[in-house]
């Protein structure tokens, strides 16, 4: 029962700090300095235009109102209709969000796996030469501009070297006039590179110092000394006994990464002019397009608040130090 | 990882077919295709609709004068889907507006287009108060409408009876787009079908749910891009949203074989290329690789790019100077700005020379007027320049003279260097300045633009700021981002406008000068009008009267005198002060494509160049 209790518990936690967020949301995005449709409307309409527009947006409506149909909206799933593109918000998302996924998730991925395996190597060799290199170059590449960096490898190795696309997902000549699956696939691997490396290069380090901290803390644990003591090899108590309990903080970090890739980058995105959601929330924050911003704002909440979740229980199952209560 | 990128780089990509598509490096992507929508006025939106469906009337490619238009309001208009200029006569207390139409007019179907779709298009505005997109500027609906009925007199001749004889007439409602009734019938009726009850007119509820419907429709999915039905020369074939847009040439476009004349020279219409390709690149940095490397034809750059393609002899550079209007907006409610001589004041120390050479590197030419020097007809040339050629010293001293004639005063005066007449420099600041009532001069707040939107501007700004405190006039840059700025300007709730000196809005302006009338006759003040663009809260019986008779004047000639006089009163009482239109500058590829026409106000292509991708050849066929 106690096993079932907590992760319901956890989800009603989780539901009612969905709703304190999205409010917060709503009333951010109303006392905004900006009318919503002072780019839309134009002083020289007529008033019954300026009307049916303001009707047509919701807006016409007192905000206790609106806040209503923003709720009910959002336990339905419904997340309205983009004002920039008068399109429902969920197409315009669904367009962006695998986009976003394949560049962000991947670089999460790529970040956590080449931090772990670094993180424990230094933590390994701590004080040599190799541990003062790899925490350099990644405090390096960590505090580097992304944007002046991505501008770097485009320049080199995509305008200079010829070896990458400039920038995009796909080459649009190639697939509007005529390309086969396995082209496509080829071609969208070949604009992903150059991003993801960028991206990888600026955030494997956060990883791997997580990754060295938590083992030096692990190696001064009794078991490792016993495992040490018995005359197992170096490979054996470095992976089996002293990395595996020292990633669970990276595990932690890791997951709470990939619930952010969705959120894209803005940097990232409009440098290698990928058409992903970070880009697309930062035009709609500063375009006042409420239903977008909130929408994209929703998901990114939804999916924190799901990855804290699964956090936590996980690490109920796993560790048996966790209590339920 | 490294392995893998290398091996994917080394992967054969598969090869492009050869084609002859423009291939276009495009900032921002475009909002939406569906005219009716109001959301969808960005440029990018409407360069695609343009070449999808056309007007009656546009103006002449060169900005030259017509000679078929010599009875018009504007003899820069030029027949397009009409045959004929527009024919007047007096009936009772209305107008008559005679149009013929071309007959060799085709949509993409096949079906011919009529003074049917015109009565169509014209009674979307009049009976249901559906505005097509770029009509909303040309009040032709509610009381406001000149335009009492429309009606058809035979397949090719429209009948407009009109309340009143006005030049937006021509240069507004007959330049609108044209809608293929057999697409778009059905879908309005069906809308009122489901919308009006009862057999009564539709009522103004009942038009605005309507209107909702219509805006909301997603032209590419509930219309899909080959159901869309236009009769311009290029059609939407495909569009991946954040990437691209391919426009597929209308290979039997009606106006096919007709000859434009461009600057004494002759140019058959086509389309001659495949198509366009219009790709998203959104840094600029980027875009410019992207044409270096030869993977767009065409591109917008900065002033600071020309020297590296001035290198490359496969591309060329052409610039053209905007009809944009940037201007100080002085708010008249407040003091001191209400004192005349206050806003010569700061319009002499505002150097837009200096701004436009040091800051801007020439991308923002100087004005003095309120039409820029590049709508050479409408333009007054002959207005004040406030300062030219002065030195930042002669400007301060200048300042210092106006403001003290008018009776302002100093708790310490400003010093000047002078040596034998010639003013050298200032030798000591002032301080305290007093305004003519007595009461010490409050703080001037210069709204402009923030450093991280546009730094140049945020410099222009400080500077400004620094000599108005030089001459003893408290002064603050204060940065507004510009949702902000505009929500100040010109509030939508009715209130008055909360600033001191604006220094951060400017316009795209019409080649029709109608918008001055718009943009400083008293009713347009917000506190009068809610959301009315006259910031200033000028308000001048004087200019009033000249702009209404001007909006009502079809002789050009006779207009033209009063938009002239109505610059100089602009000019004369400064409600705002001109300060600069836009350069800019494109690249291009010569060695693919040749008759690259570079229209003046617009450059090559964009929406307001219609002309330009009709007439432009691939240099490989030959």
């Amino acid at each position: 029962m106690g096993r079932l209790r907590y992760p319901l518990r956890r989800i009603i936690e989780g539901l009612i700090t969905l709703f304190i967020v999205m409010t917060i949301i709503f009333l951010l995005f109303r006392v905004m300095p900006g009318d919503p449709l002072s780019i839309v409307i134009d002083p020289k309409m007529t008033p019954e235009v300026k009307e049916m527009i303001r009707h047509s947006y919701g807006l016409d409506q007192p905000m206790f109102v609106q806040y209503g149909i923003y709720l009910k909206n959002l336990f339905t799933l419904n997340l309205g209709e983009s004002f920039r593109y008068s399109q429902p918000v969920s197409e315009v998302l669904a367009a962006r969000i695998p986009n976003t996924l394949l560049l962000f998730t991947s670089a999460s991925v790529l970040s956590a796996v080449l931090g772990i395996i670094l993180g424990r190597i230094i933590a390994w060799r701590r004080n040599s030469k190799l541990e003062y290199g790899l925490t350099l170059a990644g405090l390096f590449f960590y505090e580097m501009p992304i944007f002046w960096f991505g501008l770097i490898l485009i320049y080199l190795f995509a305008f200079r070297l010829n070896l990458f696309p400039i920038s995009g997902m796909i080459d649009f000549e190639l697939w509007t006039l005529g390309a086969t699956t396995g082209e496509k696939i080829i071609d969208i691997l070949h604009h992903l590179i150059l991003p993801l490396i960028t991206l990888t290069t600026a955030s494997f380090c956060g990883m791997m110092l997580l990754m060295r901290t938590s083992m030096v803390e692990t190696m001064k644990e009794d078991y490792v000394e016993a495992a040490k003591a018995r005359g197992l090899p170096d490979k054996v108590v470095r992976d089996s006994y002293a990395a595996r309990n020292a990633e669970l903080p990276v595990i932690t970090a890791f997951i709470l990464s990939l619930s952010a890739s969705i959120g894209g980058g803005v940097l990232t995105e409009k440098i290698f002019s990928w058409p992903g959601i970070g880009y697309e929330l930062y035009q709609a924050t500063i375009g006042r397009d409420y239903p977008l911003a909130q929408g994209c704002f929703f998901i990114l909440t939804l999916m924190t608040i799901l990855a804290v979740i699964v956090i936590d229980i996980t690490y109920a199952y796993l560790d048996p130090r966790v209590s339920y209560d | 990882m490294l392995g893998l990128a290398l091996l994917i780089a080394g992967t054969n990509i598969p090869e492009k077919t050869q084609n002859n598509y423009l291939r276009i490096a495009a900032g921002q992507e475009i909002n939406g295709l569906n005219p009716f929508n109001p959301a969808f006025n960005d440029v990018y939106s409407q360069f695609v609709m343009s070449n999808i469906w056309e007007k009656l009337y546009r103006y002449t490619p060169d900005f030259l004068d017509n000679p078929a238009a010599k009875g018009s309001s504007d003899r820069r208009i030029f027949l397009w889907i009409a045959e004929e200029m527009p024919s007047y006569k007096k009936v009772g207390d209305n107008y008559e507006a005679i149009i013929k139409l071309r007959d060799n007019v085709y949509w993409w179907d096949g079906e011919r287009l009529t003074a049917d779709d015109v009565v169509f298009t014209s009674n979307l505005m009049l009976k249901f108060g559906i505005p097509p997109q770029n009509w909303v500027n040309w009040s032709i609906t509610g009381d406001e409408s000149y335009v009492e009925s429309v009606q058809k007199l035979d397949d090719f001749t429209v009948k407009y009876t009109l309340k009143e004889l006005v030049p937006i007439f021509e240069t507004g409602a007959l330049m609108g787009y044209i809608f293929p009734k057999h697409q778009w019938e059905p879908i309005i009726e069906k809308s009122i079908e489901k919308h009006h009850k009862g057999t009564d007119k539709i009522s103004k509820d009942e038009r605005i749910l309507i209107a909702s419907e219509i805006w909301s429709l997603n032209l590419g999915k509930d219309i899909k891009l080959d159901e869309i039905i236009g009769s311009g020369p290029f059609k939407p074939a495909d569009w991946r949203k954040g990437e691209y847009m391919r426009l597929d040439a209308n290979k039997d476009y009606w106006a096919k074989g007709r000859i434009l004349e461009i600057d004494g020279r002759e140019y058959e219409i086509g389309p001659y290329i495949d198509g366009i390709l219009r790709k998203v690149y959104r840094s600029p940095d980027i875009s410019k690789l992207a044409m270096r490397r030869g993977e767009v034809d065409i591109t917008g750059i900065l002033p600071s790019d020309i020297s590296e393609f001035e290198k490359i002899e496969t591309i060329k550079i052409e610039d053209y100077t905007a009809n944009s209007l940037f201007y100080l907006g002085f708010n008249l409610r407040r003091k001191p700005m209400s004192y005349l001589s206050f806003r010569q004041a700061v319009s002499y120390l505002y150097d837009k020379e200096l701004f436009n050479e040091r800051i801007y590197h020439g991308r923002l030419p100087p004005i003095n007027s309120v039409v820029p020097f590049v709508n050479d007809y409408w333009h007054n040339p002959n207005l004040s320049k406030y300062g030219e050629g002065m030195s930042t010293a002669e400007r301060e001293y200048k300042v210092y003279i106006i403001l003290k004639e008018d009776g302002f005063k100093w708790s310490k005066e400003p010093r000047f260097n002078i040596v034998d007449g010639e003013v050298i420099e200032l030798r000591e600041k002032g301080e305290g300045l007093m305004m003519p009532d007595g009461e010490v001069c409050p703080i001037v707040r210069l709204m402009g633009a923030p450093p991280e939107e546009i730094p140049d501007s945020a410099q222009a700004n400080i500077m400004l700021q620094g000599w108005m405190i030089d001459i003893g006039i408290p002064a603050k840059y204060t940065p507004t981002e510009f949702a902000t700025a505009v929500d100040k300007l010109s509030p939508i709730d009715g209130s008055e406008p909360d600033f001191d000196i604006n220094t951060s809005v400017g316009w795209l302006t019409d080649p029709d000068p109608g918008y001055i009338k718009d943009l400083w006759h008293s009713t347009q003040m917000p506190e009068v009008t809610a959301g009315g663009n006259n910031y200033s809260g000028y308000n001048n019986p004087e200019f009033d009267e000249l702009a209404e008779q001007s909006a009502r004047e079809m002789n050009p000639e006779e207009r033209r005198e009063m938009i002239f006089k109505l610059q100089e009163i602009i000019s004369r009482d400064l409600p705002v002060y001109p300060t600069n239109t836009v350069t800019r500058i494109q690249v291009y590829r010569a060695d693919k494509f040749k008759d690259w026409f570079n229209r003046k106000m617009y450059g090559i292509g964009g929406c307001n160049n219609p002309y330009a991708y009709m007439i432009i050849k691939p240099i490989e066929r030959e």
